[in-house]
């Protein structure tokens, strides 16, 4: 029954979970920074974040400001390792949104530089932010035998610090993607220098180790048990298997592994996303372009347009109580 | 001391009511029969009558037959030990970081008087229980009909400002968006 229903009403689930958060999102703001007294109150305020800017990632769209402002509120309690994530993620939707996600030919030279020189700027925060946080992750070995290559990550015994790293493994795909695709457009326009060119090829090797990190994660991570943890894998096996692979080509047996460990979360965990997700890579769509994310058509939005705004959280409290 | 085999009338199976068989239970525990019922004793028989008679029609207007319900346990019970078995006690153990799931039980004794988040945990407990038993299409669309009736509780505690920013709320539509993730087969 789980495997036949239609993408239709799998990624309607998406569209209200989404709208869900977005609610969580306007309760936030309406709980204010008073919920940020009790140990519980923040509990729920990081729980909530992580799908917060999940969201924003998803919908290619600004961190809400509420968020921001109770973030910075929250730190004066306690400091955790994902407030710098958060941060980094912040601004990552801002660049997101005010770009477009797929860059033309016409794209000034300077808007792709200027989407390269932040995109760097990101990466330097995101390897400052890893070599803070815990252990170094292994270094997965590529080779042909897939299943003994991803049995290796055994160095993140919190399981909450390890969904943390796949987490920034994540962004760090995102960003490098986004970098690769304005440096191939300067290269067709024949504008790109050398120093660019060997960028795109360091860029390329560290957007495949970071998949087969991710990769590396997921036997002890889906050992545990856990559905949470399961749950918390889709979208960084997503963002390892959603790779185009005219901006980087990873090998076909990995693709087809998350693939499977997605099958996996979705028919022996029960997780129904898991299998909207194997759908949409398997037609090399793009999750983001189906839930109806900004900028997904192909960049249409330039840098004259306006930068869209975080939607107000009252619009969606104002709905369910109508 | 051994009081010898029970009459035949001690063994017979009666046709009562839960609020009755609840207080002959408790009667004879405390080796009293004579002694009738407390009252706060019939109000929570009978609450949880009305519950069970409640979720008796959820599940016929669903179609489903008896046969789901265990001889010890009801469907409702089974739900919310698969919940709190998958989520409240399995977060704790793994991760260093504290999560609010360790806190739903008591959570859910707290919301006791509208229900609301004790029937969100029950509808996330019934699609899991779906999804153990291979998508069983007749439990999961019980459990999208749980899942209406807790959306509609939730539309209700919503209306009032001061339950809405409480924190059963927030976990109430933290748990729906997980739902959704989960389970849900109908768009809604």
């Amino acid at each position: 029954m789980m495997g036949q229903t239609d993408v239709g009403s799998k990624l309607q689930s998406s569209r209200s979970w989404l709208g869900h958060i977005q609610g969580a999102s306007a309760l936030l703001e309406l709980r204010g920074e008073a919920q940020m007294q009790t140990a519980l109150g923040r509990q729920l305020f990081e729980q909530l974040r992580s799908q917060i800017l999940l969201r924003c990632s998803l919908m290619r769209c600004p961190t809400p400001a509420t968020i921001v402002l109770l973030s910075g509120v929250c730190k004066e309690y306690r400091t955790s390792p994902a407030d710098g994530l958060a941060s980094i993620s912040n601004e990552l939707g801002q660049l997101r949104s005010e770009r477009p996600f797929r860059p033309k030919l016409l794209d000034s030279e300077f808007l792709d530089r200027d989407v390269i020189r932040r995109c760097s700027t990101l990466g330097f925060k995101l390897e400052a932010w890893r070599s803070q946080t815990s252990a170094a992750p292994p270094q997965a070995v590529v080779g042909v035998e897939v299943l003994q290559k991803y049995a290796t990550d055994n160095h993140h015994n919190d399981i909450w610090t390890a969904g943390l790293h796949n987490r920034h493994r994540g962004m760090v795909i995102i960003v490098e993607e986004l970098a690769i695709t304005r440096l191939l457009n300067l290269q067709r326009k024949r504008l790109a220098t050398t120093a660019e060119v060997l960028q795109l090829h360091d860029l390329r090797h560290n957007i495949v180790q970071q998949v087969n990190k991710i990769c590396a994660s997921v036997p002890r991570l889906l050992e545990s048990g856990s559905i949470e943890v399961a749950r918390n894998l889709l979208w960084p096996l997503y963002m390892a298997a959603q790779l185009d692979p005219e901006t980087v080509r990873c090998d076909g047996a990995t693709r087809d592994w998350v693939l499977g460990r997605l099958r996996f979360i979705g028919y022996e965990r029960g997780i129904r996303q898991a299998l909207l997700l194997v759908e949409v890579l398997s037609k090399r769509q793009e999750v983001s372009d189906l839930l109806g994310g900004s900028h997904s058509g192909g960049g249409a939005e330039c840098m004259d347009e306006e930068p869209p705004v975080a939607e107000p959280c009252s619009v969606w409290l104002r709905s369910i109580t109508n | 001391m051994c009081e010898g085999y029970r009459t035949e009338s001690e063994v017979l199976f009666r046709e009562s009511g839960k609020a009755s068989s609840a207080s002959g239970i408790r009667g004879r525990r405390s080796g009293s029969t004579s002694l009738p019922p407390s009252k706060s004793d019939l109000d929570q028989s009978t609450q949880r009558a009305a519950e069970a008679a409640e979720f008796a029609h959820q599940l016929a207007s669903c179609g489903l037959t008896p046969q789901y319900a265990s001889p010890t346990e009801s469907m409702e019970d089974q739900a919310l030990c698969f919940f709190f078995s998958r989520y409240a006690t399995s977060s704790q153990p793994i991760n260093h970081q504290p999560s609010f799931y360790t806190h739903l039980p008591k959570m859910c004794q707290d919301s006791a008087e509208d229900h609301t988040l004790k029937r969100i945990v029950f509808a996330i407990g019934l699609g899991g229980l779906a999804a153990r038993r291979g998508g069983d299409p007749k439990l999961l669309i019980a459990a999208d009909a749980a899942y209406n009736n807790a959306l509609r509780l939730t539309n209700h505690v919503l209306c009032e400002r001061e339950t809405a920013i409480s924190d059963q709320t927030l976990v109430g539509v933290l748990l729906l968006g997980l739902y959704e993730v989960f389970y849900s087969i109908s768009p809604l």
